[in-house]
């Protein structure tokens, strides 16, 4: 793996991690990056509140907690963890596919890069 | 606890434990809270307990209405042991807990209803101490 990647996966780790404190009141366990050709994933742990855990026991609270944290994601820490993705590898982001596991609290996101920026 | 406690200080113990309960449970904690002892009911009025991601997503209609639900949910779920913490520290039985959150100004209100008149519990005990 080059410096250049290295120092991409920690300038996202500390930003979702920044997020997540600072917008979410949320301190998260680990956030790993991996870079892996045209693709990031970023994987998020943190501790689900009490209440949370306890509305996860229902399949209707799992949904919930997935929507609402899918909801927050989405609209907060992806767009700027997009445009830092964007910047860093000079490449468009296509796409980008969240996952989130409502017991655990985990969240996994890939980001599908395109083509050169600067091309 | 009830008993050595004035009007005033009952509110403000039942402030930090709504406090305490948001940060502990919820996971999430409000900037500031104020109760008021009505009759038999404790009206308590948690400011700012949006997270700033929160706030971003009320912004739109369909984030608002989950905000809701959600918060609203988590209470619900959490509720009988909201109620225990209250009837320890008030000496009241709660008969019945209402609940909601204003996405627009980040106010959750709890409305504590007793099976008895808490007010007058200090009324007496002033006219006592008189």
């Amino acid at each position: 793996m080059s410096e250049d990647e290295i120092d991409l996966q920690t300038a996202i780790a500390d930003l979702v991690e920044r997020f997540e404190r600072q917008e979410m009141g949320i301190q998260p366990t680990s956030v790993n990056v991996m870079v892996r050709g045209d693709v990031v994933i970023v994987h998020l742990k943190a501790v689900l509140p009490a209440a949370e855990k306890h509305l996860a026991l229902t399949e209707r609270g799992q949904d919930l907690v997935s929507r609402f944290a899918t909801m927050l994601f989405r609209g907060g820490a992806q767009p700027s963890v997009e445009q830092l993705i964007a910047r860093a590898m000079d490449k468009r982001v296509l796409d980008v596919q969240t996952a989130i596991s409502p017991l655990t609290g985990s969240i996994v996101a890939m980001f599908e890069l395109g083509e050169k920026t600067s091309e | 606890m009830a008993q050595s406690l004035t009007k005033g200080q009952m509110e403000a113990e039942i402030s930090k434990l709504l406090i305490r309960f948001e940060k502990e449970h919820i996971g999430r904690g409000p900037e500031g809270a104020r109760s008021y002892i009505v009759a038999d009911m404790a009206v308590v009025r948690l400011r700012g307990v949006l997270t700033p991601a929160e706030r971003h997503l009320a912004r739109d209609p369909n984030g608002s209405a989950l905000i809701r639900e959600m918060r609203l949910r988590l209470v619900e779920g959490s509720k009988a042991l909201l109620e225990a913490w209250v009837q320890d520290l008030t000496g009241c039985r709660v008969q019945n807990l209402l609940t909601d959150v204003s996405t627009r100004t980040g106010e959750h209100i709890l409305v504590f209803v007793f099976d008895q008149n808490l007010e007058d519990s200090f009324k007496d005990r002033k006219g006592e101490n008189s």
